[in-house]
């Protein structure tokens, strides 16, 4: 074993799966907005099957290579427009959406999070559960002011914290500056209106890197929340 | 017996290509520049003059077969010898390029802790 080379390689491997990450979420887009390039998807399949083969990352691997199997199938019959074809762009659709999700699951490693809401407006962590659960994401807890908010982290030590800036009794910034210290394995969402933009700058960056305003629709706020988590992972 | 002292690669990945450029500097003695594609390699290699060529099969601009036939095809390189590396997938293709004149194939997903002695065996094996 070259240890040299070993550890030389790991850093690839990491920032590879880095590159990984952004490249799903890119897959995500083109699936959503329809705009599919059957030969480039083709051939970042085919690069993702070779190099995580290379990696060691088996899993991913195996994944990517059925995916390209179907993909050169379907390549074959000289499908220009994918999107012209009903019945074959279902199918399509179906299969591209299951090698997202599944590609997504390993690099969370298998692991949808318990989340907590902490935001004083009852309507907002409603729509906030109902986006969560329609990504599987399960809500353990939903509280209404900063202070209520502390003995349930204690508990429950969630995976995933979706945290109001502007809460009675203690503020998201003094709950942060309080107590984010003692939950490093929870990922952190800050949550702010249009109007508490400003109050950005006073969060202390070093517990969360990762904010949503409420009035993000709702596509790109589970493109946000999931973005977090797996990044949150990486870590 | 001739010993390999450069080695030119054509891949167009770029993650692949770090990956086998460190693999080479860091496990052998070998010099090993990298192209992005067949029309490239075919630009640089009567400069460069390697002794063996590590040639890709899907790359844009020129694959990896056609460049192997525009290699065979130039009385200056022709018998440089090239190794394919390729995806299971497409093995069966490239066979055929080893009834043709190339030297090996290497499968991808390679073993990169293997890599080097996997080349030297396979130089080995041909200069017998």
């Amino acid at each position: 074993m070259n240890v040299d080379l070993s550890k030389k390689l790991n850093e690839l491997k990491r920032g590879y799966l880095q590159k990984l990450k952004n490249v799903i979420f890119e897959f995500e887009e083109c699936l959503d907005e329809n705009k599919i390039d059957l030969s480039d998807l083709y051939s970042k399949v085919h690069s993702i099957s070779g190099t995580c083969g290379i990696y060691g990352l088996n899993n991913l691997s195996d994944i990517a290579t059925e995916f390209e199997f179907y993909l050169k199938k379907i390549k074959k019959k000289e499908v220009e427009d994918i999107t012209k074809d009903k019945m074959l762009y279902k199918i399509f659709c179906k299969k591209f959406s299951a090698f997202i999700k599944k590609v997504e699951m390993i690099l969370i490693n298998n692991k949808t999070p318990k989340v907590v809401l902490a935001d004083d407006e009852e309507f907002v962590r409603q729509f906030l559960a109902t986006v969560l659960n329609s990504i599987s994401y399960e809500v353990s807890a939903e509280v209404a002011d900063g202070e209520e908010l502390q003995p349930i982290m204690e508990n429950l030590n969630p995976d995933m914290l979706i945290l109001d800036i502007n809460m009675p009794k203690l503020t998201g910034v003094e709950f942060l500056e309080q107590y984010a210290h003692k939950y490093p394995n929870t990922c952190i969402i800050i949550l702010t209106s249009a109007k508490a933009q400003r109050v950005l700058d006073e969060i202390p960056k070093q517990y969360t890197q990762y904010f949503m305003r409420k009035d993000t629709p709702v596509k790109e706020m589970i493109k946000l929340i999931k973005k977090a988590w797996i990044s949150f992972n990486q870590q | 017996m001739k010993s390999i002292k450069k080695i030119l690669y054509a891949e167009d990945e770029i993650d692949l290509q770090t990956i086998v450029e460190i693999t080479i500097r860091t496990t052998s003695e070998y010099e090993v520049k990298i192209c992005n594609n067949g029309k490239e390699l075919l630009n640089c290699v009567d400069d460069y003059k390697p002794d063996l060529i590590l040639l890709d099969v899907m790359m844009p601009e020129l694959d990896g077969p056609s460049t192997f036939n525009c290699l065979k095809e130039n009385d200056n390189t022709k018998d440089i010898p090239v190794i394919f590396m390729t995806a299971k997938a497409q093995t069966h293709e490239v066979a055929n390029f080893k009834k043709s004149g190339a030297m090996g194939i290497i499968t991808k997903p390679f073993d990169p802790m293997q890599l080097c002695s996997e080349i030297e065996g396979i130089w080995k094996e041909n200069q017998l």
